[in-house]
């Protein structure tokens, strides 16, 4: 059976090289092989069962990727040991030698080591069963896998509860599902295989190696796994990253699965574990781990087996050798910073030059908006354009930082963070003090790190002592420690909470383990009933729901520390905000760069998991190691952000980067959010807006409490502060936006509220005198000929020029320039 | 605590009426309610004139107050909703504040507050927005200002380097307004000095008092706390030089000591004053605001000038100890003797105090922390340990923010109190109280949440509910009156160990003078013996939160009494002969007597039923009528015994606003059921006649017969009543259905049997059993032609006829269609066995 297995990939494997071939044509072929790489570096094989498939990868001189599987020549040093079946290494007998394999010249020599060649594996139920189900897709939410099972059979969502599952298959519908006397009889596998009508369809073929591994099971009478069974410690994808390129559509590359144990031993489960694409228009994959190129693009193949999740990267670029990498912004007053540097490396791998830098008058407009959420006045936008210094920008950029606006716009996005908003449970004037507590922190310069530190450890009354309002916030534990992990790492872990994370590394264990962090956080009504007082109730468990074990505290993917004598507050706060934390940095490095870039390195910024990689890695390693180093300061990080030539990017494209949005070869244009473009018509037509809680002319992004809106604002997506995802602020444009600019009365209100049309007649004398500064108010722009044009012909029609002057400066307000950043 | 949840019907009543106001040109409205008080608060040693604002004061005649320092020296009525006053504050009045009621010639009004001071007072001139043009203030004043939405008052003063800055703002504890003040002091440069926005002192009005750091100009902040004001947040600022202790040490002491105490705080050095504690009795009388019981307010003066409001203290008759730092460790104990209260304070962040005592086994003492409740910062965690320091037993937040806890003691030898703050948390005014003694019993009593006066109409009466609080014994309670007004009487039975509630019925003279008093009510144990009693104590209600959370009351320890107008109806009620059984009902006749020209409905409330018995309280007497009946009914274990009702009748009356009046005490007395029945479960089929068969049990003997009804049959289903004469031991019921009658098991019948006493019908509610109606079997009618005639009709008429044995129940019946069958089918199976063995 296993020959049969075995055979069957390969003569598939072959099958794919050959067609590679015929399609490459002669240039792939002869190319020069820079460099061989053959996976995996080392190959154990550990009893008759075990086979190790190679794969080969030879690299040309255009760093193009190429499958040479098919042209190895593979010597065993001693053929005693092992033998080999294409490319499939078996074991004979055990010891240790190695594996020559060699391609056109180039040679690598590959250890191996064989140990228990005589002895049969017996079939595990965790390590071999279990697979099985998780690689055919039998334990998905979908089927079985759904919390009431599927047609009266459960099995464990992804096999998070082993026992649970065994005792569902081995004492349900005893006699049919497994039928111990004629194992193939069994109504688990003739439901697979399609012999019976089965709601899922057929998984696998009776000749399958899933097949074969089941009905091993069930003929060896269906043991469950013997306490101490070696687990699964960790996967290894081949071939690793960095990137792999491939040179246009139709090429294929095999991939390699080797899972590695506890009890030291290494095993090929390339068939067992599940490939998925994140880009299937440029990369696909087959079921059976081999990728293929499409359309010019990128994309991050996972693969998962057990709990684990790892990826790898491919390019797939379009069929032309003639790119030239050409920063247009070279020789310009902007000189590429090391950023610059990073983001440069990843597009010429991808073969996109940028755009060059923008305009001045475009970079005022941008930086005042991202910087301070307003418009540049007139006088300053002229100072800006006169000037002649070559630093100018640099320098506009360190006095908008200065401003107070500046806080301000980020005490609103630590709002969202933070949910600050009032409820039945919440006060206003909690709210209120939670917000002026941000406020003070971000006025103040407070380090990230240590805001962080203040909230998590937070002790005390909601009036008195304000960041305990993120207690009071969230009382359930579970919520709290998911709200933390996504708010201040970026990750979501709430999959974990039912069962081991599909797409990501978190296990239940992980997920309970972290919260054990947060059982103990003490909620009792202070005398004033508004108020809640948080403290540290000194007890408290959590549970894992599946055998109910308490779960002791544990750091995400860390360890267990000691917590004798402390608030287990205080230690996961000092772990979280620690410069080893590999999340913290980069999480809030990639918030405050996708601010500025309108898209994170990772996106979306609060979703960091294997399976949604960033971008460009080393860029985001960068970006925290800055932080880091600034000590959590964000605002140098902020300067070197649009001191950066990525930053001032123009939004035209070339024809390299039209397609590009993921890797900032150009800026994007971006809607405003809804705070910010209220701000702004207020700001340009002088006619200050009243909400809710703060007086008259005070700007939407001071918005203390989450629950204050006006239909402007909600319209346009303005977070609720419902959550702590991202994803509340809505940037998309809608319909009702489009209507309410048009025919809402905000914008109509203001311009005649305000009268700016009228005293820009009376300033500047003539209407089209009064039309330029229009535009320059707006639009941080003079009125191109074609738009002066208008207003001439409208003035010709002899009509009042204010009201003409009027319209104009609604349809401005209207247009997308206005309500976009570009 | 009770009074707060238990919502009776006469405060229910109360608030219905609010609502009721019409313009009339009738002279005299009922139920006057007072709104605002303007200027709401003025400096003792003037003449004032106030503003009350309410509705229906047309006929107001004086105010009711509660200090000898306050009178008025004129009342004139502007209109309904508006009276104007002179108040003569005279010059050594309590400062603080002082409840406020109005009486006119129908009735007294709900309570409000003033505030008395010693500064001048001021009034806010808007704008004072800005920090740039605040409004110039002198210090020592008090200023009377409005925090509207957004709005920040800005207020600014000169002060030398060394000089005492104090400020105080009342605006929570005016009991207008949820209205929660903060306050701030800046100095020239736009520095923060302090700011404030809750106090333990204050609850959610704040307090500064600072030394000032250099000469110069200080600006004075305040606004709402969330910017949430409006143009009904009013406030009165104290600026001054004046002390301002954040608490005191010790903080209590005997009744009538001179105790020397030492002020804490901040901006106070280690001043020390000696207060007279007042006696007991007076206790409450001599402060005003929301205070605890068993407390008085103190205003230490260090020469410059006493605070505008008391710091608080306990009054008991219990030895003061003063912890002895250090104390921290158990090692370390302050050592005392019990009974005994002890004082001390929580100085530094992570402090604890320890004392140690000798108790011996089995003395069972209360630990009863007074911290917050003495308006200190402290939020107590109280712990007793063994000698060696083992933890035993503890309490964090059993009353309020503050501990306390009962223990008794395992065995003769030390033990170690510690006490810390929840938090660990520690100041200079953390101060703490934990009094210990033995368990004793403790008896309080209040009015209802809604309703703390009455107003009793000349030659009528008005009723009101109390209740009594026991703590730590049982038995039955006397209430007694003192200070009523002349002319008129208090009537209250004594109070049944089994309740609570007090119902009580006061009655004016015919002759009586309109006017008021503060009567002096005392509830006590009946065993005068015992020397149990408590006093009169009610918080009232001022400032409501969310879910009718209290935010601010005025603790008053004395009720008023009010005599107004004969009221133009009033009602009877004859005390009914008859008694009312368990799960019995009865129908009590209220009669009414109206007026000349009053012809309005009047509504009827039972405010309180013994326990088991409840009564409809949505009876009226119709308009123009004077008789109706409110039913009552009692459960099957209503308390047994005489109880007294009052009822009470409620009528708007044409002035506007409603007027309320009681009845007298109405004796009621519970009784068991003079019969039980014991039925049987009866099944009929459909279109069949069926017997209902009761056992009869006689309690009591009784003459005559009773009849007795079913009730709750099935639609279609019919019995005639019958007769329960002394002799019977069972009763059966004739049940006749239809071919429609609803198929089923219908367990809703029962039995009313009313008997008669004196005339009066005592009505009983008895058991009848369940009745199944069943669909006939199919087999049933498949055998009917072979048969017509005999099986379905022909057992009902039978059964009829002869003197009945007692009928089958239905278990009865299956066993024998059951044993029927058994023999049908043991005889079929003989009969097949002959054949069979034929054919062998």
């Amino acid at each position: 059976m296993i020959a049969g297995r075995w055979s069957i990939a390969a003569s598939t494997l072959l099958a794919i090289t050959a067609a590679a071939r015929a399609g490459d044509g002669a240039t792939v072929e002869n190319a020069e092989i820079v460099r061989l790489e053959v996976y995996p570096p080392t190959v154990s094989l550990t009893t008759v069962r075990d086979v190790q498939r190679l794969i080969a990868i030879a690299i040309d001189e255009a760093g193009l990727a190429r499958d040479v599987t098919g042209e190895l020549t593979i010597e065993i040093a001693d053929p005693a040991l092992a033998r080999r079946d294409g490319a499939m290494i078996l074991p004979l007998a055990d010891g240790t030698t190695t594996i020559r394999v060699e391609c056109r010249g180039q040679m690598r020599e590959i250890p191996l080591t064989v140990t228990g060649a005589g002895a049969e594996r017996p079939v595990s139920f965790r390590l071999d069963v279990i697979p099985v189900f998780t690689g055919a897709g039998c334990n998905t939410g979908g089927c079985h896998g759904s919390a009431r099972g599927q047609d009266g059979f459960r099995l464990s969502l992804f096999g998070f509860d082993p026992d649970g599952d065994w005792d569902r298959l081995t004492h349900q519908i005893a006699g049919r599902r497994i039928d111990l006397a004629f194992p193939e009889a069994s109504l688990m596998l003739r439901k697979a295989t399609g012999a019976v009508p089965h709601t899922g369809g057929r998984r696998f073929k009776d000749d399958s190696a899933m097949y074969e591994t089941l009905r091993r099971w069930v003929a060896a009478g269906v043991p469950n796994d013997a306490p101490g069974v070696a687990r699964v410690t960790g996967i290894e994808l081949y071939p690793p990253p960095p990137a792999i390129v491939l040179g246009g559509a139709g090429r294929t590359l095999p991939l390699v699965v080797v899972a590695s144990y506890s009890d030291g031993a290494l095993r090929d489960v390339t068939d067992l574990a599940v490939f998925r694409t994140n880009n299937d228009v440029s990369v696909k994959v087959s079921r059976d781990g081999v990728v293929s190129s499409h359309e010019p693009g990128e994309a991050f193949i996972t693969a998962s087996y057990d709990t684990f999740t790892v990826g790898s990267p491919f390019i797939v670029l379009a069929d032309d050798s003639t790119f030239v990498a050409h920063d247009p912004a070279d020789g310009g007053p902007v000189p590429a910073s090391d950023l610059d540097e990073l983001v440069a490396a990843k597009l010429s791998k991808l073969r996109i030059n940028p755009s060059p830098l923008c305009t001045d008058e475009q970079f005022i407009r941008r930086v005042y908006l991202d910087v301070i959420g307003l418009l540049p006045p007139p006088e300053a936008r002229e100072a800006f354009l006169t000037d002649e210094a070559p630093d100018k920008r640099a320098r506009l950029v360190e006095a908008l930082l200065k401003r107070r606006e500046f806080a301000d716009l980020w005490v609103m996005q630590w709002a969202e963070l933070l949910q600050i908003r009032s409820n039945q449970q919440i006060s206003e004037k909690a709210a209120l003090l939670y917000f002026e507590w941000v406020r003070n922190s971000i006025a103040g310069n407070v380090p990230i790190d240590r805001m962080v530190r203040e909230i998590l450890t937070a002790t005390g009354g909601t009036f008195t002592n304000p960041p305990t309002n993120f207690y009071q916030n969230q009382a359930d534990t579970l919520v709290l420690a998911e709200n933390v992990a996504q708010s201040f790492m970026g990750i979501r872990i709430q999959c974990a909470q039912c069962h081991n994370h599909p797409f990501d590394r978190w296990t239940q264990d992980d997920y309970y383990g972290f919260a054990a962090f947060f059982p103990q956080v003490g909620r009792k009504r202070g005398e004033d009933p508004r108020e809640t007082i948080v403290f540290d109730r000194r007890g408290g468990e959590v549970n894992h729901p599946v055998g109910n074990r308490v779960m002791a505290p544990t750091f995400l993917g860390g360890e267990t520390p000691d917590l004798r004598g402390r608030d287990r507050r205080e230690v996961i706060a000092e772990w979280l905000t620690s410069k080893d934390n590999p999340w913290f940095a980069r999480s809030f490095a990639n918030r405050v760069w996708a601010h500025f870039m309108g898209v994170g390195i990772v996106e979306p910024v609060d979703d960091f998991r294997v399976s949604n990689p960033a971008a460009n890695d080393p860029l985001l390693d960068a970006l925290a190691a800055k932080l880091t180093a600034y000590d959590y300061d964000f605002n140098r990080l902020v300067y070197d952000i649009c001191t950066s030539r990525t930053y001032q990017r123009s939004t035209s494209i070339n024809e390299s980067n039209a397609h590009d949005e993921r890797n900032f070869s150009r800026a994007l244009v971006r809607r405003l959010r809804a705070e910010t473009l209220l701000d702004i018509v207020c700001q340009v037509t002088d006619a200050p807006e009243k909400l809710k809680g703060l007086p008259l002319g005070a700007r939407a992004v001071q918005i203390a409490d989450g629950t204050t809106s006006n239909y402007f604002l909600t319209t346009f997506g303005r977070a609720r502060r419902e959550s702590v995802c991202a994803c509340e602020v809505m940037r998309e444009p809608s319909l009702s936006q489009a209507l309410h600019l048009l025919n809402g009365e905000t914008v109509n209100r203001k311009i005649t509220q305000g009268d700016v049309v009228g005293q820009l007649l009376a300033r500047a004398g003539s209407p089209p005198a009064a039309l330029s500064e229009l535009y320059v108010r707006c639009l941080a722009r003079a009125p191109t000929e074609a738009e002066q044009a208008v207003l001439a012909t409208e003035l010709e029609g002899g009509a009042d020029p204010k009201i003409i002057l009027e319209d104009l400066f609604w349809a401005i307000l209207n247009s997308r320039e206005f309500i976009f950043n570009h | 605590m009770t009074a707060r949840n238990d919502i009776t019907r006469w405060g229910g009543a109360i608030l219905i009426a609010i609502g009721i106001a019409l313009a009339s040109p009738w002279a005299s409205a009922a139920s006057p309610q007072l709104g605002l008080i303007l200027p709401r608060g003025g400096q003792r040693g003037t003449n004032i004139t106030i503003n009350l604002h309410g509705q229906r004061l047309n006929d107001a005649l004086a105010l009711v107050l509660d200090d000898p320092g306050l009178s008025v020296a004129g009342i004139t009525v502007v209109n309904a909703n508006h009276v104007q006053a002179t108040l003569a504050i005279a010059p050594d009045c309590r400062i603080g504040a002082h409840g406020l009621r109005v009486r006119t010639t129908s009735g007294i009004s709900n309570l409000r507050t003033f505030s008395i001071g010693a500064l001048p007072e001021v009034n806010e001139t808007e704008p004072n927005n800005a920090m740039d043009a605040p409004q110039p203030i002198e210090p020592g004043c008090v200023v009377n200002g409005v925090a509207d939405n957004e709005d920040v008052d800005y207020y600014v003063l000169d002060a030398k380097i060394g000089e005492r800055i104090s400020i105080e703002i009342e605006a929570m504890r005016l009991g207008d307004q949820l209205f929660d003040a903060f306050i701030a002091l800046f100095d020239a440069n736009g520095f923060e000095v302090a700011s404030c926005d809750d106090s333990a002192l204050g609850r959610q009005d704040g307090f500064i008092s600072v030394i000032a750091p250099a000469d110069g100009r200080y600006l004075v902040q305040v606004r709402e706390s969330a910017y949430a004001g409006n143009g009904n947040c009013r406030y009165r600022l104290h600026v001054g030089r004046f002390a301002r202790p954040a608490a005191l040490l010790p903080l209590g002491g005997r009744p009538g000591q001179d105790l020397v105490v030492r002020a804490l705080g901040p901006a106070e050095g280690a001043v020390e004053a000696t207060v007279t504690l007042p006696a007991r009795e007076e206790a409450l009388r001599t402060i005003g605001g929301w205070i605890t019981p068993g407390t008085a307010g103190a205003l230490p003066d260090d020469g410059v000038g006493a605070a505008p409001s008391p710091n608080w203290l306990r009054i008991t008759d219990l030895d003061n100890a003063i912890e002895a730092e250090p104390n921290n460790a158990v090692a370390q104990a302050t050592v005392c003797a019990v009974p005994v209260a002890l004082n001390g304070v929580i100085e530094q962040p992570g402090d604890r105090d320890c004392w140690r005592f000798t108790a011996t086994k089995d003395q069972v003492l209360d630990f009863i922390v007074l911290a917050r409740r003495l308006r200190t910062p402290l939020d107590s965690v109280l712990t007793i340990h063994d000698g060696s320091g083992k933890y035993l037993a503890g309490n964090d937040d059993s009353d309020g923010p503050d501990s306390a806890f009962r223990f008794t003691i395992p065995a003769d030898g030390e033990y170690v109190l510690i006490i810390r703050d929840h938090l660990n948390e520690g100041g200079p005014a953390h101060a703490y109280r934990i009094e210990v003694e033995p368990a004793r019993p403790k008896l309080a009593l209040t009015a209802h949440r809604l309703v703390q006066a009455v107003a009793v109409p000349r030659g009528g009466r008005g009723g009101m509910l109390f209740t009594a609080t026991r703590a730590d014994f049982g038995g039955p309670l006397t209430l007694s009156a003192a200070d009523l007004p002349p002319g008129v009487t208090m009537h209250v039975a004594t109070v049944d160990p089994r309740v609570d509630q007090i119902p009580v019925v006061f009655e004016a003279a015919a002759e009586a003078e309109l006017g008021h008093s503060l009567a002096d009510l005392t509830i006590a144990h009946a065993d005068a013996a015992t020397g149990i009693t408590g006093r009169y104590r009610q918080d009232v209600e001022l400032t409501l939160g969310q879910n009718n959370v209290v935010f601010m009351a005025h603790s008053v320890d004395r009720f008023p009494v009010a005599v107004v107008e004969a009221a133009p109806f009033a009602i009877d009620v004859p005390s009914p002969k008859a008694p009312l059984v368990r799960g019995g009902s009865m129908q009590l006749r209220v009669t009414a007597s109206r007026a000349e020209g009053f012809d309005g409905p009047i509504n009827l409330l039972v405010p309180f039923t013994p326990p088991g018995v409840g009564a409809s309280n949505s009876i009226a007497i119709p308009a123009g009528q004077t008789e109706a009946v409110i039913p009552i009914n009692a459960n099957g274990n209503a308390a047994l015994g005489t109880w007294h009702l009052v009822i009470a009748a409620q009528a708007d009356v044409p002035g506007g606003g409603a007027l309320q009046v009681a009845s007298g005490l109405v004796p009621l007395t519970i009784a068991e059921p003079f019969v039980a029945f014991a039925p049987q479960e009866a099944s009929v089929e459909l279109g069949q006649a069926a017997r209902l068969f009761v056992e009869v049990t006689k309690h009591i003997e009784f003459t005559g017969s009773a009849k007795v009804e079913l009730r709750g049959l099935p639609h279609l289903v019919t019995a005639p009543p019958m007769e329960l004469s002394a002799e019977m031991t069972s009763l059966t019921f004739d049940v006749q259905t239809q071919s429609d009658s609803p198929p089923g098991h219908h367990k809703n019948i029962f039995c009313i049997a009313t008997f008669d006493v004196e005339g009066e019908p005592v009505v009983h509610r008895l058991p009848a059993g369940d009745l199944r109606i069943e669909k006939p079997l199919p087999q049933a009618v498949a055998q009917a032609p072979p048969e017509p005639a005999a099986p379905a009709v022909a057992p009902p008429p039978q059964a009829e006829t002869p003197p009945q044995e007692r009928p089958l129940t239905r278990l009865e019946k299956l066993r024998q269609a059951h044993e029927a069958r058994r023999k049908a089918e043991a005889k079929k199976e003989q009969e097949q066995g002959e054949s069979q063995g034929g054919e062998s």
